[in-house]
């Protein structure tokens, strides 16, 4: 049975139950609601994200309900995102970050997870000025809150 | 810009996909990067988990008490380790080199190198390297919760508000 999500600027979609599932906030939605076909409205999400966030949902539909793993392994973290999902995060960095903001907002921890990762690797191995280039922020230190800054909070580097 | 965009529980998820050390750099990005960085409550799990003490006078942060550790912070697992205090109480007769080697690092080179020379010269090395050993332990790694931080020369322990005060005065 399909199930009908309508976007902020009031653009319908739609796509299976099992897919839209996959947001565990419409999940709970439909649990409350029951049997119904009537449109769910999404106010937080634009027609665009909810086209990315839809694509998302029908890749990893099958997907098994991830277990959510408190203790996840810290040596595991960081580059390990699929290929698919590398191809689907290229996108500009303020719909990487509406997709983040969605992903939070529908809870969708998979995706939420993957967009995280992604803007860390965009941060990783960078000095802040190569920081400050990639997300174009400027510089609103003066040399000596940044030299104090840099004092106080110097990693011990060469272990 | 990520920082800005993202409420800090979400950006806080960005930081904890980094690198203890890449994390700590984020902070001089800019005035929101470092509050974003500051505001991460890992650092203080870190001093409690780890027993690195509380911010007092000069550590005035969670984040620079775990930067001032850092040398024995795995940046990775976050755990913390010395080969030191692993080998520290042994009775396995290390060999000297390997111990001066664990001392080396840059904060006290001269010391470490004026003790290999003393060690080769006069066959004693055991238990001077031992004093070595707990003596730039100290050195380089004041307990914040345990000794009061010696008080720095004025100009480098400014605090960004005494420099403002400082420029408005001059």
């Amino acid at each position: 049975m399909p199930v009908i999500l309508v976007s902020s600027d009031a653009q319908e979609f739609k796509v299976d139950k099992e897919v839209a599932e996959r947001s565990i906030l419409i999940k709970n939605m439909l649990e409350d609601v029951g049997e119904s076909d009537s449109p769910i409205p999404l106010p937080n999400v634009t027609a665009a994200v909810l086209t990315k966030v839809i694509e998302y949902c029908e890749h990893h539909r099958n997907d098994p309900v991830q277990v959510p793993d408190e203790t996840d392994d810290p040596r595991k973290r960081s580059n390990d995102i699929e290929e698919w999902d590398m191809k689907f995060m290229q996108v500009d960095q303020e719909m990487l970050f509406e997709i983040i903001l969605a992903a939070n907002y529908l809870d969708i921890k998979p995706l939420l997870d993957v967009g995280c990762k992604t803007v860390a690797n965009i941060i990783k191995g960078k000095t802040p000025e190569e920081i400050r280039k990639a997300f174009n922020i400027v510089n609103d230190f003066t040399p000596e809150e940044e030299a104090q800054i840099k004092k106080e909070n110097e990693w011990a580097e060469d272990r | 810009d990520p920082c800005e965009r993202l409420p800090t529980e979400l950006w806080h998820q960005v930081l904890a996909q980094l690198p203890l050390s890449q994390a700590a750099t984020t902070s001089l990005v800019s005035k929101t990067w470092l509050a974003g960085a500051l505001a991460w409550p890992k650092w203080r799990h870190l001093c409690e988990d780890l027993k690195l003490g509380k911010p007092k006078r000069k550590f005035r942060t969670y984040m620079s008490i775990v930067c001032l550790h850092s040398y024995y912070i795995c940046d990775l697992c976050f755990s913390y380790s010395t080969g030191f205090r692993k080998s520290y109480g042994s009775q396995l007769p290390l060999p000297v080199d390997i111990v001066v080697k664990r001392l080396d690092w840059d904060r006290a080179p001269e010391k470490v190198e004026e003790n290999v020379v003393k060690a080769e010269g006069t066959q004693s090395a055991q238990p001077q390297v031992e004093a070595t050993e707990q003596k730039s332990i100290t050195d380089a790694v004041p307990e914040p919760s345990s000794q009061p931080p010696p008080p720095g020369p004025p100009t480098e322990m400014m605090t960004p508000m005494a420099v403002e005060r400082t420029e408005a005065a001059s």
